[in-house]
């Protein structure tokens, strides 16, 4: 029986910026790591090419093998380093070290290339070694120690002055080592300001290192501890984060917290500035060739900039919570799901709003709720503080967005902004509709619109609540003039309860009631007559309330309330406690899908269950290091993969995998994985363009006298094809029909002309048809499938709902299959 | 340390002058600096910086240039003449013209007894210095442009000047320029003019420009090898050291910037300029810099001389400031009749003291005055004549001072003393033969006669009788080698004289007897202030090293606490820069000897124990200072008065005192280049 594993990874948003990334050496493509994954990604399209698996834990360093340019070498915590085939995606050799490693360098003292690595011996010990790979298979590489003690941070190590020196920083020393001599330097302790990263000219015996208050250092003559002649140059107000030079040196690029690009002329005071690149840089990298930049941002942000200081393509992660002023709570405005682009939506750069693919782990787009730039401060120690979003909330069908931002600095009175954007079918873009200032005289707790509740006159309305003991309504009114025609946001009710702070709220699922939370007591509103219908009081612990969720489906006639230590359920019908177990608890969430919920405790153990009885579905302990910040579920729209987990007994009672972000920044999921992984797909190709040597040359003559030989089988491949194309495609025959035929067409080919790109492609395509159609076809078994397991799964769901269930899992059927013909389409 | 009341004098309002050039000579260890009023100082670097000696300034003349060449000291002007100083006698010795207008710069050949200036009017004007004379040799071409700045190469004929646009290098056998190297311009209509050059021996020239850049030539070829945009505004000055592999670059924008020439390839022995450090000693304009051995000095607008350290690896850590005053006092106080008598450039003040009889318990309280300060009269020299030293005597009824040609004698009587206003009346005492000019002087106690030293190093006594000065005794040179006189002090009972040289020898001399009393043992430096104690047994010397002796005039020999004391001097005492200018025996306590410098006022109680070597004396911060004196201890500091000129303890526990406070001084200066500063 195929097993299916629960797998907490962090599968979407991993870093991108942690190391510096490496090009390639034609600048056809870029790596970077992305945890344990080497990306690669094309300069030309932007696109991410290729995923290099085989490190089990961070990546740490890449370099171009030397011997073979078509050969990356990287490092890893997993103590070993990879020889990779990048254009092929392979995996050529594994070399084990015994150490996590932490950077890697090439250097060239003798006539073979070695690589210089810095490991972690101990807990805080790190050192760098020299290490000569072995060319037989079995021999260990030799390992010759180089210098102790050295700072584990990246960029405080750099090889260069024709590979021959290293040097390395810590705090205020500058170790400078050749083959014959080691040298240590120190800063002058007036400037009370320590080492930051370090670079070394590519020909020239100088050492450069850039400090904490901004200044870079230049160091001649670095052998003679004497007579060493340093100076500086002082642009950067606030930490050097990274400094890289150019290939033949002229230049020296360096970036820092106030997100500009600096390429200084070596040896001079001349500098070109590349303004306003959104966030702090901090690991800059230049290409072989010298034609391109690349600058990470803190914000995992990835820019290919031209020598022309043109920005050429952006590749971009999950933006996490860089900045100083942002750390208290990694997503202020928690996770969200948007039906309409099917991405999580969160806090991305200071003042957007992020919409990430989970799926594709592709991040779409930002939408900017505030609208201001953002302005590096003075000093580290003073940030500015900046304007954020702290709640956000989407329509059910994604119409409308709802989001508040909020900016106080603590000394003057704090801006307050509830703003609501529309959906615009022509532009596909989030447009701002209203902007209400100061909605509430304190922050906003909570913000929810209502679900439709499919009436005529259904208004879209939303609720806010403050800890100004109000709690407000809001509903879109006409606001059209002889000018224009338009709807705008109002607020429509403000009601309050015994004056005790608005902590939470929530609609039901039809849309049909509200209930807000005063401190401990619930109440339950009529959004429509904005009549308080009933109190709901008597707990045990007079904590405040923090989450409440209406139960779905089944369980729609309960209603389920967290506070700080205890979770319970009431029924609504009744107005009575169904049930109260002591719980602490930091999130409840409800799968959209299903009726069940999901309760995360202060120890990150997770707790799957349903309102209608305190019995654990499923749990997990700890499934995160630290805190868990937010967490939502994502319905899962790729049905076939999770019909067939539904078949064989599955772990998870819900389809929606759980994303939860913590407090270290880390986005993560919860997520059922089968444990036959499919191989995984090769998109994309990449074009080798190596550097044209002599030798090349001379190869490239030989190759262009070869295709001679069977130019006339691929030309009638061409003429075939064409017709093939040409003809529009409601005059074609069924695919099925042709696919047959064609793919024998091409088998022949390949065997006779193995290597040629094109057929590959059209081979994978035509898998994947094949798929579509296999897809097609078990829709409606699995429909069946469904329904026959929910009537068998008598035992664990209570008897008077299952009439709802199988409504339900109809319902998910025709959603089911909606979206594989959206898929198809795609396709 | 005593309880004085203070007659704390802040209206001598005397300003020190920008430092225009400074030239460093090496064999004779001095370094010469002119001023804006064309005076010129010359100060030994062996006697820890002591400002020896200063050449007065004129009107007619003014200095741009100055070059010592051997032991001659040259300078040059706008007047057009390169004059050559009579370093004893302190005043010009010899001029020649230039024929070619006014001159901006001057150098010297490192080989030949030649001297090159440039002038306003395009010409290289070359001057001969053989045998001890000064004449004009050769003028170049003529080329279009002001040369405003020159330069010989170490070993070969050739000069390199620099211009408005351009460097030229010009053969000294042919006296035609043979390169000529092109600046550009910032601006398209601003000139960029080459404010200083210097060569190397291999021919590379350096040169500082009006753009701020600072620029690395190849003389061989004419090209340009490396440019600096060093400074914000104009380069003024530049000083490659002995070894030619560093150079120090200032001007307008006051930050000294130091050049290396550091290898750059493990391989090769390919060398480039480096720009290395940059020091902020100046707030003002930087005039002039030069190294002097492993010392970096500078001067400019804000008056101060800067001598820093050039250490090869932590850089420049220790450095002094020199205030612009002169070593020797310029108030005289008329002890008796509470006057004082202000010395400035080219007139003398005299002001009567204030006068209060309130005592307080309290240290430190402001006394009411019940009369305040009076000035009585101001008098002005013939032409703006430099005024060279003055004196008067204790009851204020003579005053008399020395310009470069004579001594002039005056006497003042005062009517209404007490009144408001009182009635002065000056009148010039009439003198038989003419007074040769002099160097020092200073009135006998009994205030009847003046005794002199002249600027050919004879000793004058002038006695002063019926409004008529009759010279009574002059004493020719005592020896041969025989240097100017810097200190002059006369005995309580007027027999002895005491005479400190340039040439460290002091001696005293009888007056009564005509003859050589004694002379003191040669010390290792310069005495910086001298005086006899009240009995006139004991003579107190205060010397450039900061130690104090205390020699006796009968056995002729140190006294035996001198003995004692001077190996047991605390290290940070010995580590002061600033020179005793004032020694003073305590006027009611034998024990204890008053002195004073720019920075402090130390009285020293000879009873009492050395503190140990080692032992903080004084915190370089004031504020700190005055719960930092081990009152234990022998010293006894205060540094209450920064900038103190002169501080004498006059009877009845009074001490006059008078400052220049730091704040006063840079209010007076020009402002400074604008810099922006970051987020200001």
């Amino acid at each position: 029986m195929p097993e299916s594993k629960i797998e907490i990874s962090a599968v979407s948003g991993a870093s991108l910026v942690k190391t510096r990334p490496v090009f390639g050496p034609d600048s056809k493509c870029l790596f970077c790591c992305s945890e344990s994954l080497i990306k690669v990604f094309s300069t030309e399209s932007g696109e991410c090419i290729r995923n290099l698996h085989g490190h089990t834990n961070t990546v740490t360093g890449i370099v171009v093998n030397p011997n073979n340019k078509l050969q990356i070498l990287s490092c890893s915590f997993d103590q070993s380093v990879i020889q990779w085939d990048y254009s092929d995606g392979v995996l050529l050799k594994v070399y084990q070290l015994h150490y996590p490693l932490h950077d890697i360098s090439l250097s060239s003292h003798q006539e073979t290339p070695v690589l210089i690595l810095k490991r972690q011996t101990s807990r805080q010990e790190y050192d760098i070694i020299e290490c000569v790979l072995p060319s037989q298979k079995d021999c260990a590489p030799k390992i010759n120690v180089l210098l102790g003690n050295v700072n584990k941070e990246q960029c405080s190590m750099a090889v260069g002055c024709q590979n021959k020196v290293i040097a390395t920083i810590n705090e205020t020393f500058l170790y400078v080592q050749n083959q014959k001599k080691k040298v240590r330097h120190t800063l002058d302790n007036t400037q009370q300001t320590e080492f930051a990263c370090v670079a070394c000219h590519p020909t020239d015996v100088c050492v450069v290192t850039g400090c904490q208050n901004g200044r870079i250092y230049y160091w001649y003559n670095i052998f003679r501890k004497e007579k060493v002649v340093k100076t500086y140059h002082h642009w950067h107000a606030l930490p050097v984060l990274d400094l890289c030079f150019t290939v033949e040196g002229s230049y020296l690029l360096s970036g820092g917290h106030e997100c500009v690009l600096v390429k200084w002329q070596y040896n001079s005071d001349q500098k070109d500035f590349l303004p306003r690149l959104g966030a702090p840089i901090n690991r800059v990298t230049c290409s072989h060739d010298n034609m391109y930049y690349a600058t990470c941002h803190t914000d995992n942000v990835i820019k290919l900039i031209t020598n022309k200081f043109d920005v050429k393509q952006v590749y971009q992660g999950l933006t996490c919570a860089h900045l100083s002023v942002q750390k208290t709570h990694p997503v202020p405005a928690g996770l969200h799901y948007d039906p309409r682009s099917k991405a999580l939506v969160t806090n991305g750069k200071i003042g957007h709003l992020q919409f990430y693919s989970v799926t594709n782990d592709k991040h779409l787009y930002d939408l900017d709720i505030v609208g201001q730039n953002y302005i590096s401060p003075e000093n580290m120690a003073k940030p500015l503080t900046v304007t954020e979003v702290m709640a956000a909330d989407f329509s059910c069908h994604g119409d409308w967005l709802a989001t508040v931002e909020l900016w106080d600095d603590h000394v003057m009175s704090p801006e307050l902004r509830l703003k609501f954007w529309q959906f615009r079918e022509e532009t596909r873009k989030y447009t701002l509709n209203t902007t209400v200032e100061l909605p509430h005289n304190f922050p906003v707790t909570c913000l929810k619109i209502r679900p439709e509740t499919g009436e005529d006159d259904d208004q879209p309305m939303a609720v806010t609540t403050s800890l100004d003991n109000y709690f407000k309504t809001w509903t879109l009114v006409d606001d059209t003039n002889i000018y224009r025609k338009n709807k705008k946001w109002m607020c429509k009710f403000s009601g309050y309860y015994r004056y005790s702070p608005a902590i939470t709220a929530a609609y039901s699922d039809d849309g049909s009631l509200l209930c807000v939370g005063f401190g401990s007591v619930l109440t339950i509103w009529d959004p429509d007559t904005n009549v308080l219908l009933q109190t709901l009081a008597g707990q045990k612990d007079k904590s405040d309330v923090q989450f409440i969720e209406f139960g779905k489906y089944s369980c729609s006639h309960l209603l389920t309330a967290c506070s700080e230590n205890s979770l319970v359920t009431w029924n609504l019908s009744s107005c009575t406690v169904l049930w109260n177990i002591d719980f602490s608890s930091v999130s409840l969430i409800s799968d959209p899908e299903t009726d069940v919920m999901a309760v995360i405790s202060e120890t990150s153990d997770v707790y799957f269950f349903r309102p209608s009885s305190p019995d654990i579905l499923y749990h997990q302990n700890t499934i995160s290091s630290s805190k868990v910040a937010s967490a939502v579920f994502i319905p899962q729209h790729q049905g076939r993969q999770s019909l067939t987990a539904l078949e064989k007994g599955r772990q998870l009672p819900t389809k929606s995998k759980l994303y939860f972000i913590n407090s270290d920044h880390q986005l993560l999921c919860l997520s059922e994985v089968d444990t036959a992984v499919t191989a995984p797909k090769t998109m994309f190709t990449i074009q080798q363009n190596l550097p044209q040597t002599t030798l090349s040359l001379l190869l490239s003559k030989e190759n262009t006298k070869q295709p001679a030989v069977d130019s006339r089988s691929t030309s009638k491949d061409i003429k075939s094809w064409k017709g093939f194309l040409d003809t529009p495609p409601q005059v074609q025959p069924a695919v099925t029909s042709l696919c047959k035929q064609f793919v024998q067409s091409m088998l022949v080919k390949t065997g006779t002309n193995s290597g040629n790109i094109e057929d590959d492609e059209e081979l994978s395509d035509e898998e994947c048809v094949m798929e579509v159609d296999d897809d097609v076809d078990s829709d409606e078994d699995v429909i069946s499938q469904g329904k026959s397991q929910n009537m068998k799964n008598k035992n664990t769901k209570p008897k008077d709902s299952i009439k709802q269930t199988v409504i339900h899992t109809d319902t998910r059927a025709k959603d089911d299959y909606v979206s594989y013909m959206d898929w198809y389409i795609k396709r | 340390m005593g309880e004085f009341r203070v007659h704390h004098i802040r209206f001598f309002n005397y300003q020190p002058l920008a430092i225009h050039c400074i030239d460093y000579n090496k064999e004779f260890n001095r370094v010469a600096v002119s001023r804006s009023d064309a005076s010129i100082e010359i100060w030994s670097i062996g006697d820890d910086w002591y400002q020896e000696k200063i050449i007065p300034g004129s009107e007619s003349r003014s200095v741009e240039a100055i070059c010592w060449q051997g032991l001659r000291l040259f300078s040059a002007g706008l007047d057009g003449n390169v004059t050559e100083y009579d370093l004893k006698k302190l005043k010009p010795k010899e001029l020649a013209p230039s024929n070619a207008g006014p001159i901006w710069c001057l150098c010297k050949c490192a080989t030949q007894q030649l001297l090159a200036a440039g002038t306003e009017d395009g010409c290289v004007v070359v001057f001969s210095t053989q045998d001890d004379s000064l004449m004009y040799h050769q003028a170049f071409d003529k080329q279009e442009g002001r040369i405003l700045s020159i330069a010989w190469h170490p070993t070969e004929d050739l000069i390199v000047t620099g211009g408005v646009d351009n460097i030229r290098i010009w053969s000294i056998n042919s006296g035609h320029a043979i390169q000529r190297l092109t600046l550009g311009r910032q601006e398209r209509n601003k000139e960029t003019i080459v404010w200083c050059v210097a060569v190397t021996s291999d021919f590379t020239i350096i040169s500082g420009d009006s753009r701020g850049k600072t620029s690395f030539w190849n003389g061989k070829q004419g090209t340009l090898i490396k440019t600096y945009q060093s400074h914000k505004a104009d380069v003024l000055c530049l000083t490659l050291n002995e070894e030619e592999n560093k150079v120090y670059t200032s001007g307008v924008d006051p930050s000294i910037v130091a050049f290396e020439y550091t290898p750059a390839n493990i391989e090769s022995d390919w060398k480039l300029w480096v720009k290395s450090d940059v020091y902020h000693f100046h707030t003002h304009d930087v005039r002039d810099l030069v190294v002097a051995g492993d010392k970096i000095v500078s001067g400019g607008v804000d008056t101060n001389l800067v001598v820093a350290m050039a250490k090869e690896t932590k850089g420049i850590k220790h450095r002094r400031k020199y205030a612009g005053f002169p070593s020797y006092s310029m108030v005289k106080v008329a002890s008796e009749a509470k006057v004082v008598m202000l010395q400035y450039a080219n007139y003398l003040e005299v002001w009567k003291l204030g006068h209060t009889t309130k005592n307080s318990d309290k240290s430190g309280e402001i006394l009411p005055l019940m009369s305040k300060p009076i000035k009585l009269l101001q008098l002005k020299t013939k032409d703006s004549e430099r005024i060279v030293c003055c004196a008067i005597n204790k009851t204020a009824e003579y005053l008399a001072y020395s310009d470069q040609d004579t001594v002039k004698i005056y006497s003042l009587s005062m009517d209404n003393q007490y009144a408001m206003t009182p009635q002065v009346t000056l009148k010039k005492v009439k003198s038989k033969s003419s007074l040769s000019p002099a160097h020092r002087m200073q009135f006998s106690h009994d205030g009847r006669s003046l005794i002199t030293v002249t600027d050919s190093t004879e000793i004058q006594a002038i006695s002063l009788e019926d409004n008529e000065a009759v010279i009574t005794a002059t004493i020719p040179p005592l020896s041969d080698d025989v240097d100017s006189v810097h200190l002059l002090c006369v005995s309580p009972d007027d027999t002895m004289v005491c005479l400190a040289d340039h040439t460290r020898s002091i001696l005293i001399f009888n007056l009564t007897k005509q003859q050589i009393h004694c002379r003191l043992p040669r010390y290792r430096c310069q005495a910086t202030a001298v005086c006899f104690n009240a009995d006139g047994s004991n003579l107190l010397i205060a010397y450039a090293d900061q130690k104090i002796y205390e020699y006796n005039l009968e056995t002729e020999e140190y006294t035996t606490w001198c003995k004692q004391t001077c190996l047991k001097y605390p290290k940070q005492w010995l580590t002061r820069h600033s020179k005793i200018i004032n020694i003073q025996q305590h006027p009611n306590d034998q024990n204890k000897i008053i002195f004073h410098d720019e920075q402090m006022l130390c009285v020293l109680d000879k009873s009492q124990r050395f503190p140990p070597v080692e032992a903080p004396l004084f915190s370089y911060s004031a504020w700190q200072h005055q719960d930092k004196i081990p009152s234990s201890t022998a010293f006894h500091i205060s540094s209450k008065y920064k900038f103190l000129l002169h501080l004498e303890a006059i009877k009845d526990n009074w001490l006059v005192a008078v400052e220049r406070t730091p704040l006063t001084l840079t209010e007076s200066l020009p402002p400074t280049l604008k810099e922006k500063k970051f987020g200001t």
